[in-house]
This record gives structure tokens, sequence and C-alpha cells, in this order.
């Protein structure tokens, strides 16, 4: 059977290479962004790859009051949900959040309360149907603060134990959690960084692996794999030392 | 943003641009819009060896983000993609549904814009032609804002391929793909000379679809002119699977010079030869390894080091055999052995573009390491000597044409010209062309 899949943040790079993974079993998707231009490029990129039906939903995520239609809209495509992909974000530059508080919380409010609002919503749906499984993308930022992006790493940190805490109450009503955290990845968000660096991973590579740790229904997927071992090694250099460096 | 980050694959020219790195085709109308006065040039993947895909000191607009594919018919193999997708990505998504691409350049690392732009031409030139006769319809974007819906007998279609990205930005691209098997039935044949060569190569051309020759082109006497032919058919074997792969090596770094010194080659060309030890090879081989063995090693080009190195590529008309013999023997002479050498012949079918490379003839491509005047002089004899054969020069691999050469190899230019985008321009034709 077909897969029913919900993406919010459709039009992100790492979201389309997650669907392109789905697409290819000929699953049916409903996709919510904001832009309903990038939006039918997304829809026309997922029957290529062998989508069976792709329902688009214009939406943006700032506007909470809108949450709930998204939840009503979704349902009433599909009686049952096999994936929930939350992966809308921002990441706007440090230097210019950290003196300034209205993009500071437009920040928060991007990468933290929207997802909230949308995941208590979502959660029922799951409960209800007493299967499934959710994927959140959040960031290996949310792993440690540090100077060089705190305000979005906050907001991906309080998002890492909101999703952890959803997924130990998931668990015990059938359905997973998959907490996504990617290190850094080329893509829209990025490309103004200008980043140079071997660690630097392809989309197609981070979704890919998101689309098959959420199939496995894995509770905390690093991606590429190798930000575990740095992440290990970052959250665990003495206050003493980490204050001293300029990460 | 400003950077010096983007290089063509010779690494020979050092320029800076700023780049602009449109994600979706509305950023690109965008950008054209907010930047009336810039002089831009669309970069895929800068797999071009010269300077065709740099503008010095001005605008590149990267379009390996607008990746997406826009349709894919499984029943008429026709596909509609974004001008950034690469030539890999259409593999990986045709195959497992029985489709190939219908021509392909030695590497999968191209964009199908990039592939367009120069007209790209591979194995199969001889059966199939160059990528543009596969092509059906292209989508090209103006400075001036105006969007082109172009096919293939329109004149603005004819110059936009081998167009060198100077005619627009192509958004999308719809190509027909081949109904074919991934696995290719394969023969290895080795010559001794080039007398064999062309009597291989006009055989093999009636019976195979791929065909190509590796010509060792340190030995002399002879042995001058000795190497592999290589050809190949789809093969149609039912039970094989469907299937495409990824890579493994890399060059994270410049190789010191040392290491492309010339005992070097030579060993690696003596091994080449003698890897095989038989007259002739047969087997099944997957497409990676028989059209891609250069992929395997991800940023090979770093092996010559910071100095760069240079692709040379021409063709001659096949009645021009004497002077293929004294261009081998003059590299031969001359000590400045290159690494790859690749020949063949090229068909007749018509190239589509306006300013398309080939031709019917022999083409020859070879890499050289920088070594300043050296590497000059050596090619000032080349290209008299093509020049002398009425050959000509691939602008997708040259970094040392002048505007007399040009003039010479492609005097199509002046039709060409009426079809320039006056906002778009790039390093290679303000090189080729005075007031270019
Ligand atoms: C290992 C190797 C093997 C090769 N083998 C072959 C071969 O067998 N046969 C062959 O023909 N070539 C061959 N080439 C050359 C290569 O195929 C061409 O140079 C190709 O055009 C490179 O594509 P690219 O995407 O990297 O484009 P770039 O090199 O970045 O750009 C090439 C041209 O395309 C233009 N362009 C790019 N995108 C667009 C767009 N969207 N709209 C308009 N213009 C655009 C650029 O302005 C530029 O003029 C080989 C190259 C390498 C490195
Ligand atoms: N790239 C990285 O290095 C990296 C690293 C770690 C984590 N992540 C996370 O990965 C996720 C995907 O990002 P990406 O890298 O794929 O970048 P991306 O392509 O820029 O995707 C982000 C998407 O979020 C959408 N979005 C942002 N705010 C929105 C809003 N208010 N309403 C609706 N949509 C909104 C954007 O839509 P528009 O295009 O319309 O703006 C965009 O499509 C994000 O959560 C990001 O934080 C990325």
């Amino acid at each position: 059977m077909a897969k029913n899949i919900i993406v919010i943040g459709a039009t992100s790079a790492i979201a389309l290479h997650a669907c392109r993974y789905w697409a290819k079993e000929n699953a049916n998707f409903f996709l919510v962004a904001r832009d309903d231009l990038k939006l039918s490029r997304v829809k026309e990129d997922l029957i290529s790859f062998g989508a069976t039906r792709v329902v688009l939903h214009k939406q943006d995520l700032l506007d909470q009051s809108a949450h709930p239609r998204i939840i009503e809209e979704a349902s009433k495509c599909f009686d049952k949900v096999d994936h929930l992909l939350v992966a809308h974000g921002t990441l706007l530059d440090q230097s210019q959040v950290a003196g300034n508080v209205e993009m500071a919380m437009s920040e928060i409010h991007a990468n933290y309360l929207s997802q909230v609002s949308l995941l208590i919503l979502f959660s029922r749906v799951f409960v209800t149907q007493k299967e499934g499984n959710i994927g959140v993308i959040s960031s290996v930022a949310g792993d440690r603060g540090r100077m060089s992006n705190f305000v979005y790493g906050s907001a991906k940190g309080g998002l890492s134990v909101f999703c952890e805490g959803l997924r130990n109450y998931l668990y015990h009503q059938g359905v997973s959690l998959t907490l996504i955290k990617p290190g850094m990845v080329a893509t829209p968000m990025t490309q103004s960084l200008n980043i140079q660096s071997p660690l630097l991973a392809k989309p197609e590579v981070v979704g890919q692996e998101i689309a098959k740790g959420m199939s496995r229904h894995r509770k905390v997927i690093y991606t590429p794999f190798y930000w575990r071992t740095v992440m290990f090694i970052i959250r665990h250099i003495p206050s003493f030392l980490f204050d001293r460096l300029k990460l | 943003m400003k950077t010096n980050t983007y290089q063509s694959w010779g690494r020979f020219f050092h320029y800076s641009h700023s780049v602009i790195q449109p994600a979706w085709i509305q950023d690109v109308v965008e950008s054209l819009k907010n930047n009336r006065n810039q002089i831009l040039l669309p970069y895929g993947l800068g797999r071009s060896y010269g300077d065709s895909c740099l503008n010095q000191d001005q605008t590149l607009m990267d379009m390996k983000s607008l990746n997406r594919f826009v349709s894919f018919n499984r029943e008429t193999g026709h596909m509609r993609c974004e001008a950034g997708v690469t030539l890999g990505d259409i593999l990986d998504l045709a195959i497992p549904h029985g489709w190939f691409l219908p021509v392909s350049p030695g590497t999968k690392y191209v964009t199908l814009g990039g592939a367009v732009a120069n007209d790209v031409h591979g194995k199969n030139h001889h059966v199939r032609g160059t990528i543009g006769n596969h092509i059906t319809a292209i989508k090209l974007l103006r400075t001036d804002g105006t969007i082109h819906d172009l096919t293939p007998e329109m004149p603005l279609f004819k110059a936009t391929v081998a167009g060198l990205g100077l005619t627009g930005v192509m958004l999308e691209i719809e190509l027909k793909l081949i109904k074919e098997m991934p696995w290719f039935d394969t023969e290895n044949i080795k010559f001794g000379g080039l007398d064999e060569f062309f009597q291989i190569s006009d055989e093999s051309d009636l019976s195979h679809e791929y065909t190509v020759a590796w010509v060792d082109c340190v030995s002399t006497g002879k042995n001058l002119g000795r190497g592999i032919f290589m050809r190949g058919n789809h093969s149609k074997d039912p039970s094989l699977p469907h299937k495409s792969v990824k890579p493994k090596l890399m060059v994270p770094f410049n190789f010191p010079e040392a290491a492309l010194s010339k005992p070097t080659i030579q060993v690696f060309n003596q091994l080449f030869y003698h890897k095989q030890i038989s007259k002739s090879m047969v087997s099944t081989v997957h497409y990676d390894p028989f059209f891609y063995p250069l992929d395997k090693v991800h940023d090979w080009n770093k092996i010559y080091g910071k100095r760069g190195f240079f692709q040379y590529q021409f063709v001659i008309p096949s009645s021009e055999k004497n002077a293929l013999r004294e261009i081998f023997s003059r590299i031969a002479r001359s000590g400045m052995s290159s690494f790859l050498a690749v020949l063949k012949k090229f068909g007749d079918v018509p190239s589509p573009g306006i300013l398309s490379f080939p031709e019917p003839g022999y083409t020859l491509a070879l890499d050289f390491a920088n070594m300043g005047p050296k590497t000059d002089k050596l090619f000032q004899i080349l290209d008299r000597i093509v020049d002398d054969a009425g050959g000509k020069l691939y602008p997708a691999k040259d970094s040392k044409m002048d505007p007399r050469q040009f003039k010479n190899y492609y005097p199509e230019f002046e039709d060409f010209k009426q079809w320039m985008d006056p906002n778009i321009s790039s390093s290679f034709i303000r090189r080729v062309v005075k007031n270019g």
C-alpha cells in the first residue's frame, strides 16, 4: 500500500530529498509551505519520481491561528498518516539577531513555537490512529550553545527537548518520533554563509538518511552520521576551555 | 556574494566573481530584475576545462540548485528537468524504469544546461550525434526578462544549443531518453599503431554503438600510436538488474607537482597498455566504469597541483590521417606526455547547434600539465597542424585559442552573434572575439 505522508515546510531542500525517497515508493503527499510557486515545483518533481497523489496547502506557518486548518485539510486527504515530517525553519544572520529582539523572537517563532503548536495538534491525530511516525528536523546547533548561532541554536535545543518528551509520551500510544539533527547541509538556508568545509553535506544524502531513518522508526538521527561523534566531543569540552574557543 | 572559489576544471584560471545562487526559477527571474546592469554568465558544475564557464570580475549565476524534475513520461521516455539537474541525477531516475541517456560525455557530473550549452558528444557520436540531437524543448530566459519556449526548428534553439551560455539562461530542458539497458557488452582490442586503429575504427563503427580508443602518447618509433580500442553495445540480457551507483574515492588536496612527472606518466601508459595481456578482451560491464572511469576519483583534476592543466581537443577531417600521425609524433617527441589521449572518429550526424563542435573526422583529446612557455610552444605547433588540416578546437576544453583561430574555426559566429544576449558574456568569448 502506498504510504501517506504529510510534510510541513515542504519547499525545504532537505525535505524534498527525503520526499523523493518515498515518491519512488509511489507515496501520497500532503505538502504545506508558504510559497505556492515553489510548492508546485516540488509537486512536479515528486510526481516525476513516482508519487501517486500530491495535495498542496499554502500557509505561512508563523500564523498560529491557521494551524488547526492544516490538520483539518490533511485529515480530509488521508484516513491514516504514515509519516509527518516537520521541516520548516529559518537561519537569520546571528550577528544581527544577537542585537535585535524582534529578529530573535521571529527566529524562535520560526524554529520552535510554530513547531510546538503544530506538533501538539498533529499528536492528537496520531494518538487516535495509534500508529505512525513523526519526524522533526531539529539541528546539531541545539546540542550546545555556541557564539555563532545561539539564538537559532536555543530554539532548536528547545525543539529537541520538546521532541524527546513527546516521543516518550507517544511511545505509550504506539506512535514513534524521530528526532533529526542534521549538521551543515548545502541548502538555500546556508548558501549565503559560503561554507567551504569538507563537513558540508549534500541535501541528497541528508534527505535520504532522514527518509530511511523515519521508515525504520529510528529515535534520533544525526545526519550525516559523523555529526554524532563531532557533537559528542563538542558537548564534552569543559566550559573553561569552551569559552575561549570561537565556535 | 564576491568570491574566488569558482574555477573551471583545468584550475588554470584564478578569477574573482560576484556570484548569484538561485534556488528556484523565480529567484532567477527576480535577480535579473534587480540587477539590470550586471554582465552575467550561467555556471553549471564547472566541468569545462578552460574559461568558457568563467566571467572574470563579472557575475556568475550558479545553476546547480535548480535541480528539480518537471516531468518524466515513463511510456515515451520524454523527461523535462530544470537546467541544473545533472546527468547522474537523470540516470538515477531513468534507469530503474528501463531508460538511458542518449548521449553522455566522459563524466556524469555535468548539468544538463552545461551539456546543452556545449552540445556535448560521447562515444556513440557516429550513431546518435550530440546531446542537442535529443533535446526536444528548452525554456530560455533572456536578461530582458522575456521567456522563450524553444523547439528544435527555431533559430534561437539552434543558437542556444552549443551557445556557450551566451544566448540566455536555460531554465528547463526536455530530452528524449533511449530504451536501453545500463549494461554493456564490451570488447577491448589492442592495436599496434594508427593504421591498425583506422581499420578497427571503421569496422567497429558499423557493428558497435560505442567506440573510442585510448592512445599511448609517450612511445615513439614502432610503438607510435599504439593503444587500446574499446567498443560496446547496450546489453540485451534481460536478467541484468536496472541499477545505478555512487562513487567512492576523493582527491581532497592538490598533489605535489612531482606526482605527475614524466616517468610516472610513462609507467602509467605502460601499465595501461600491458594491463591487457591478450589481443582482445570481452566482458559485460556496468555503465559507470564504461562511461565514467574518471568519476571514480572525485576531483581528480587536483592531481595536477596548483598550476592547473590544459586539455587540448581538436577534430580534423577523416582524410587528414597524416596530420594525426604528425601530431602524435610531435607530442611524443616533445616529452610533454599527456596523461590521457582519447581518440574517436566522429560520424556524419549533423550537429544541431550553430556553434556545435563535432563534424565528421577524427577527434583527439589530450591532457597537458601546465609547464608555462613550454606548453604554449607545443600548442602552437599543434595548432598549426590542426589549422593546415582544416580542423578546429573545442571551446569547452580550450584555454589558449586566439581571435584569429576562433574566426577561422567558427565562421558561423557571424550568424550566431545576432542571438547573443547583450548582458551575458564570458571570459572565453572576450578572449576569442575582439570587442566580444
Ligand atoms: C572528465 C571529463 C570528461 C569530459 N568528457 C567529455 C566528452 O566526452 N564530450 C564532451 O563533449 N565534453 C566532455 N567534457 C566536457 C564537459 O562535458 C562540458 O564542458 C560540459 O559543458 C560541462 O558542463 P557543466 O555543467 O560543468 O557546465 P560548465 O562547465 O559550468 O558550463 C559550461 C557552459 O554551459 C553554460 N551553462 C551552464 N548552465 C547553463 C544554463 N542553465 N543556461 C545557459 N547556459 C548554461 C555556461 O555558461 C558555459 O558556457 C568532459 C569534462 C570532464 C571534466
Ligand atoms: N541546512 C543546514 O545546514 C541545516 C542544518 C541543520 C538543520 N537544518 C534544518 O533543516 C530544516 C530544513 O532546512 P533546509 O536546510 O532544507 O533549508 P531550506 O531549503 O531553506 O528550507 C527551509 C524551509 O522552511 C520554510 N519556511 C521557513 N519559514 C516558514 C514559514 N513561516 N512558513 C512556511 N514555511 C517556512 C522555507 O520556505 P521559503 O522558501 O518560502 O522561505 C523553506 O522552504 C530546517 O528546519 C533547518 O533548520 C538545516
